[in-house]
């Protein structure tokens, strides 16, 4: 595909913020859900959620009127898939909604075989429990398997095409922060195959599996966090989760290795991270920034000017702007808080402008707030 | 720590190319329509449990 | 003899090994009903120091689950001798998820907690509608009534939810808690209080009987 000029223009924004040079402006991120999207376009979750076009009908509309500098939303949950699968990871609320609520695909008596292999144990053991119509086995569980298979890549391939055409058309960047998602090895042990209530004990019981078992799953991790098309712009997001809820002794033995390895191993194949680092990370930020150079963090709490100071000659921030005083202040007292922001974490580049959480609901915003915000950006952020 | 997967259910290219009995030489035309299939499924598995 | 201050200290360290063994020498030296509530009694008072803990940043919410999961089992070892004899709890507390959410481990770590501190816990699970938490506050009439919640949907949820309990003459006192409750919000939806720290929510309770 021939990019547009504009187009090509605001990639440029992306490639000097991930090159660690001083774009012409301040990049802005996005990292709304589709389910925002859906109900901005005048969708209903119940109901047109299911469909990939009408999905992609309202990223389109979204990308359209807010001025973001990316295709606006992210659209990394598929809820027809999960129905495919009878999944109970993630199912709608009444309002359709997509949660997610705490699963546990892992037994403690089965961190032996995890870790001596655990794409095995995955598909034997952890799948037919987090996914029902897996664990019907016999024909009906592998046609399930293989309609969600199609389905998977037939829709990312979609969103891919379609995320390309929209963001040529619109004068959008082509490189999206979402490239690839893929959790840290700890993080994908305690999620959904220990559970959080599990995970917490193990951290004190069986310290040795915990650490064998996230080593175990650094290979996988890193195979699905480096797609065909990713590289240094198009980045591997990563949330992370499970680290401000342990002791620090515990994070540096259990969560950090892997972590570390994780995102040197996206390095070494030259695929950049955008790491979201939810909740408060203030007391690992040397951790962080011992990551490998011009790192993607966008943080959710925290002090800005201690964390541009700590990280931000070598690595790339974005996030906290807190989203929630989009529905609770005023349009200027909006717009003073992005300024103040741009003030403190902006100077010498390595910033792109960006909220402190995704934004999930139409009702978590005023919509005229977000739009002067993003318009008051796009004009202040000029260097 | 070891970046290699290492599994039952997972073949590299090598393993892939012995197990369906298809020539070494056949590499250029296999690679992508045998093996891309076979690293994609994992990128799927790791969908299915974050 | 049961040294109940050691009890309390250990679990308070989270030392799971060391609580359960001294419960379990205590268990065989056949301690009277009394005895045994005494023995609970150090537990609970260690789940308080968990808690300080917890609020001086010195525990994190890893370790509050922990804690939850030792009080249980420590509570399991203890059962034997406890009789059926009935502790009189220091009040009820209705707890749920308010509807359209389907998130529990806030809510989980705040009954775990609420109970160390010895209150009687209620918990009618996630997706709880309205009318729902009405029929079980009339049915229970506790003094308490906890509400959890995660995404910012549950704030409308929560307003709900106060609204249709008081509109039925439930006078009970409401709390709310969870990540998108701030004062602006517990004022919007009209609870007495609001909190995001289950140590914290606990002592607001403990106030309240």
């Amino acid at each position: 595909m021939e990019l547009s000029k504009e187009t090509l223009q605001t990639n440029k924004l992306f490639e000097d913020l991930y090159d660690g040079k001083q774009p012409r402006r301040i990049p802005i991120v996005s990292t709304a859900d589709n389910a925002f999207c859906l109900e901005y376009a005048g969708f209903n979750l119940k109901t047109e959620q299911y469909s990939v076009d009408e999905n992609l009908e309202a990223i389109r509309k979204a990308t359209a009127d807010f001025d973001c500098d990316a295709v606006f939303a992210l659209y990394a949950r598929f809820p027809h898939l999960y129905k495919i699968l009878g999944s109970t990871n993630f199912v709608p609320g009444a309002d359709g909604f997509l949660q997610h609520p705490e699963v546990c695909g892992l037994e403690v008596d089965e961190y032996d075989e995890f870790i001596e292999d655990p794409l095995k144990t995955i598909w034997d053991k952890v799948l037919p429990r987090i996914h029902k119509e897996i664990g019907k086995g016999g024909f009906e569980g592998q046609k399930a398997v293989s309609k969600a298979y199609h389905s998977f890549y037939e829709t990312m391939g979609k969103i891919g095409m379609a995320s390309m055409q929209m963001a040529n058309e619109l004068g959008r960047s082509t490189y999206s922060f979402v490239g690839a998602i893929s959790s840290t090895p700890f993080d994908v042990l305690s999620d959904q195959l220990r559970s959080f209530t599990g995970i917490s004990a193990d951290v004190r019981r069986r310290p040795e599996k915990v650490e064998a078992a996230a080593a175990a799953l650094l290979p996988l991790a890193l195979k699905a966090g480096i797609l065909p098309h990713s590289n240094h712009y198009n980045r591997t997001f990563i949330p992370l989760h499970m680290g401000p809820y342990l002791r620090e002794k515990d994070f540096a033995r259990l969560y950090w290795p892997s972590f570390k390895a994780y995102v040197e191993g996206l390095d070494k194949a030259g695929v950049g991270a955008n790491i979201f680092v939810e909740q408060d990370w203030m007391r690992y930020l040397d951790y962080l920034n011992e990551l490998p150079q011009n790192t993607t963090f966008m943080f959710e709490y925290g002090d800005p000017a201690v964390i541009k100071e700590k990280l931000g000659t070598r690595h790339i921030l974005t996030g906290l702007y807190p989203l929630g005083i989009l529905k609770t202040h005023t349009k200027q007292e909006c717009i003073d808080q992005a300024k103040f922001l741009i003030d403190k974490l902006a100077p010498g580049g390595r910033y792109a402008f960006g909220f402190d959480k995704c934004l999930l609901r139409l009702n978590d915003v005023n919509v005229d707030n977000l739009k002067a915000v993003l318009s008051f950006v796009k004009e202040y952020g000029k260097y | 720590m070891n970046e290699k997967l290492k599994s039952e259910y997972y073949r590299d290219l090598p393993e892939t190319l012995e197990k369906y009995e298809v020539f070494e030489e056949a590499i250029p035309y296999a690679a992508e329509s045998l093996q891309g299939l076979e690293e994609m499924f994992i990128g799927f598995t790791m969908y299915l449990i974050v | 003899m049961l040294d109940y201050k050691l009890l309390t200290q250990t679990l308070g360290d989270l030392e799971e090994e060391q609580v359960i063994e001294l419960l379990k020498e205590f268990v065989t030296t056949d301690p009277s009903e009394a005895e045994a509530l005494e023995a609970v009694g150090a537990c609970q008072a260690g789940m308080g120091i968990v808690g300080d803990l917890f609020e001086k940043g010195e525990y994190f919410v890893g370790d509050l689950i922990f804690a939850g999961e030792l009080l249980t089992e420590a509570i399991n070892v203890l059962k034997p001798v406890l009789g059926a004899g009935t502790s009189s709890a220091l009040g009820t507390i209705l707890l749920g998820t308010v509807h359209g959410d389907l998130h529990d481990i806030g809510k989980n770590i705040f009954r775990s907690m609420s109970e160390a501190a010895g209150f009687e816990v209620v918990d009618i699970g996630i997706d709880v509608a309205a009318e729902e938490f009405v029929a079980k506050a009339k049915e229970l009439n506790s003094q308490i009534i906890g509400m959890s919640g995660v995404l910012t949907l549950a704030i409308d949820s929560m307003k709900d939810t106060v609204e249709a309990l008081r509109l039925e003459g439930v006078d009970s006192k409401i709390i709310i808690g969870g990540n998108p409750v701030t004062k602006e919000a517990c004022d919007l939806i009209g609870a007495d209080a609001f909190t995001v720290n289950a140590a914290e929510g606990v002592k607001i309770c403990q106030n309240w009987v």
